[in-house]
């Protein structure tokens, strides 16, 4: 009756909250469709068709914070990542992508402690 | 590329409710720092409102510029730590660049310093076993002890090595063992100190979803065989973590995203997620489990979920030292049937240790 | 403490400083270092067309002032801490004896970016600096050798690879990558630092981010996040030495002019020896070295040097 399961090495997904910034003089308006195109194409300026051909999945975009939640291979984490870090400009716009959250579990991106605002109620 | 450590692991048990050895009592009350408690009900279309009622009875506090030696002090020790259950946890501080103080419901005042603090401190404990040559070290007093009072040489010790240390900003909550004593004495306490401590509103997000399909789960089948009769463990996990990050429309585009609903699965009319941030108290967590479980049975729902996810900067998961590598995951969440099974999921970060 | 560090902030216009820090406050950075950078520092006068003898300025003018400061971290109880750093360009063995005058050891950090083999091997070897600067704005071509590097390894030098420059250029970009594996090559992962040296807020990235880069360049987890944190704190504690201890591991200091958190020290050995032979009223002089006869290499790093002066138990530690 009792079953116990513990994963072995990497899980296979890993998770990732990014947001995609601009510098204060700068604005654009992207879509979802816009944001898949441009991590597409951070990867493929730093290693090539092999990774931006990997598995890239938004799996939730906020248009107004321009904030997304994406699925990647696990495997795959380093290379994705720097070469998010080191994209800097989108047609001559200063940008850049801020990681908020890594993990390798979905559930985790649903909160995030270091992040969060308290709200204080002042009675008397 | 070096070996590439995992970055979370996932622990998954399959037990019962009336399994004599109470795990999931322990599992609850051992995870002491919680930021937010979020529970998902399929085919249902809100979320019972007691829960929401504990959320605004819990009285949370944030307390600033507390002196680590006030927390030793005798009138605390006796009015809080003993009589009730006090949750404390330093706050705007991170586990793998500062010092980090917490006070776990069992009275352990538990401190993870860096290299520095721990040398100038002077108290005793080991090396965090979170992650491999991180220069962090965890202290630990024990609050309760019946040795633990003024005039002994540990107490006078402890007492000022604290007074030595800088002052932390908390977030507190307390539950009184009597009744009768209200749980706003703790904010009380600290303002006839003069410290600035202010109550502390809880965050309540919602998602619900129409129409949506939802995976079919057997409680006796974690794996699926070639039949595919029910959701495989772990895709029900991830799609559970899809619903609370309130994930759109997630069957349309296939350019965007691959993901889609763990197969077999079936329509449901309505699906409520809702989810408190603040800090909760682990007590709030059982007696809501508690309830939810006849809930499940009276409504006649599939399942239920409740998921906690505990504060990534929290000096301890479970009870184990707690680190913060590109994440400080300590999660859990109970997948609950109606015949008193359920699925236990623990989600922690790679550098952890297993609970 | 091992809080993310960012020591290398070039100096700019107040306006873009200021821009600059507070971007690099809001990414979590306690510790920064505004990077003044003059690469004919080491130029004899002499040599220099112009007779308007150049100035080198001093920290304060760097440093934004305490208001700006302010302004920055309010509403924040994060520490934030700006440190002044010089840097130039070390092209000839005989130049570097300028490094030693008043002016530039005013600076907290001094960094050199040495341009020939043989340049390199005395900024490893003997220079007293803290930080050797690998330029990642061309491929560096010079031939390194084990020999060369250990002596900086011993001597607590940190080599600096800026990440900015990639950011800006994707040729720049290769050399970063290939600079930078070489390097790890010989080096194997210690005494790295990743830097900015960012022209415009928006390059700077978070320490998450800079100690994932360190994953690319062949170090291991651990090794990435101290690129950013542990070995950015022993940069600056070899700052310290170098200014502070000149050649030794203990320092006096006047008992008025400690910080408090060092006050405890004071605590205990009053305890300890009623104050008697430690009579710090008369004692006029401020800053006298106790010299240490073995080397000083690794010890010099330690993070609580300034913590042991009275404490016969603690001197006995860093002595052995």
């Amino acid at each position: 009756m009792y079953q116990k399961i513990v994963t072995k090495g990497s899980t296979d997904y890993c998770y990732l909250k990014i947001r995609l910034d601009f510098g204060k003089d700068h604005d654009a308006i992207i879509d979802a469709l816009n944001f898949k195109q441009l991590i597409l194409s951070a990867a493929k300026d730093v290693f090539g068709i092999a990774v931006s051909c990997s598995l890239i999945d938004v799996l939730r975009y906020e248009k107004s914070s321009r904030t997304a939640v994406i699925r990647i291979y696990h495997k795959y984490l380093t290379k994705l990542w720097s070469s998010l870090t080191m994209y800097g400009n989108i047609n001559g716009a200063p940008c850049a992508f801020r990681i908020l959250q890594v993990s390798s579990h979905l559930m985790a991106l649903a909160n995030n402690s270091r992040s969060m605002k308290l709200h204080m109620v002042y009675d008397g | 590329m070096k070996r590439v450590v995992p970055t979370g692991k996932l622990i998954f048990e399959r037990t019962s409710f009336l399994n004599e050895n109470e795990k999931h009592l322990q599992c609850i009350l051992t995870h002491s720092f919680n930021s937010s408690i979020g529970v998902f009900l399929p085919e249902h279309d809100c979320v019972p409102r007691i829960l929401g009622d504990m959320m605004d009875d819990q009285m949370s506090y944030y307390v600033e510029q507390v002196p680590l030696n006030l927390l030793t002090e005798t009138d605390f020790i006796k009015g809080f730590v003993q009589a009730g259950s006090l949750c404390m946890i330093s706050y705007g501080t991170c586990i793998d660049s500062d010092d980090c103080v917490a006070v776990t419901p069992e009275g352990m005042l538990v401190m993870s310093l860096c290299k520095d603090t721990y040398q100038r401190c002077g108290l005793d404990g080991h090396l965090s076993k979170a992650g491999k040559n991180i220069e962090k070290f965890v202290v630990k007093v024990d609050l309760k002890s019946d040795k633990f009072y003024p005039g002994t040489k540990y107490y006078d010790r402890v007492q000022w090595c604290l007074s030595q240390m800088a002052n932390f900003d908390f977030l507190v909550t307390w539950i009184p063992n009597d009744g009768k004593v209200c749980p706003s004495s703790i904010q009380n306490f600290f303002k006839t100190k003069s410290i600035q401590c202010n109550r502390l509103k809880v965050n309540k997000t919602n998602h619900e979803f129409k129409n949506f399909n939802i995976p079919i789960i057997d409680p006796a089948v974690i794996e699926t065989d070639s039949e595919q009769k029910s959701c495989n463990y772990d895709e029900v996990f991830e799609w559970l973590g899809a619903c609370a990050v309130g994930i759109d429309d997630y069957e349309g585009d296939d350019y965007l995203s691959t993901y889609s609903c763990p197969t077999p699965n079936k329509q449901a009319s309505y699906c409520i997620y809702t989810q408190y941030e603040g800090i909760i108290h682990p007590s709030i967590v059982k007696q809501y489990i508690n309830y939810l479980r006849q809930f499940m049975k009276d409504k006649k729902l599939p399942w239920s979920s409740v998921t906690v996810h505990g504060f990534v900067d929290s000096p301890l998961s479970w009870i184990y030292d707690h680190g913060f590598h590109n994440n400080g995951d300590n999660i859990y969440t109970f997948l609950m049937f109606p015949n008193d099974e359920y699925w236990l999921y623990r989600a922690i970060g790679g550098q952890d240790i297993c609970p | 403490m091992a809080a993310p560090m960012d020591l290398n902030i070039p100096h700019c216009d107040e306006n873009l400083l200021k821009e600059k820090l507070c971007m690099s406050h809001q990414l979590g950075y306690e510790v920064v270092a505004i990077n003044y950078y003059d690469p004919e520092l080491l130029i004899p006068k002499k040599q220099k067309k112009k007779d308007d003898a150049h100035q080198v300025k001093s920290p304060d003018k760097i440093l934004p002032s305490k208001e700006v400061l302010q302004s920055i971290t309010k509403g924040s109880r994060k520490p934030f801490k700006v440190l002044s750093r010089v840097s130039t360009i070390l092209t000839e063995e005989t130049q570097a004896h300028k490094l030693i005058s008043e002016e530039v050891q005013q600076f907290d950090l001094i960094a050199v970016q040495p341009t020939s083999e043989k340049t390199f091997l005395q900024a490893c070897q003997t220079l007293n600096v803290d930080i050797i600067t690998i330029d990642v704005t061309e491929k560096f071509n010079m031939k390194m050798r084990r020999q060369t590097i250990s002596p900086a390894l011993e001597r607590g030098v940190y080599f600096e690879l800026q990440y900015s420059p990639s950011i800006r250029d994707s040729t720049y970009r290769q050399y970063l990558i290939a600079n930078a594996q070489k390097l790890m090559f010989w080096c194997k992962g210690k005494n790295v630092i990743l830097t900015s040296g960012c022209e415009k807020a928006m390059e700077l990235r978070g320490p998450y981010d800079v100690a994932n880069l360190g994953l690319l360049f062949d170090l291991n987890e651990n090794q990435a996040k101290d690129t950013v944190m542990k070995n950015c704190q022993a940069v600056l504690s070899h700052s310290e030495g170098r200014k502070d201890y000149t050649k030794s591991t203990i320092k006096v200091e006047k008992v008025k002019e400690l910080s408090k958190t060092d006050m405890w020290i004071v605590d205990k050995s009053d305890a300890l020896q009623n104050c008697e032979e430690f009579d710090l009223e008369n004692n006029a002089v401020s800053d006298l070295h106790q010299f240490d006869s073995s080397d000083n290499d690794d010890e010099e790093e330690d993070h609580d040097s300034d913590a042991v002066e009275s404490e016969p138990k603690k001197i006995k530690l860093m002595t052995t």
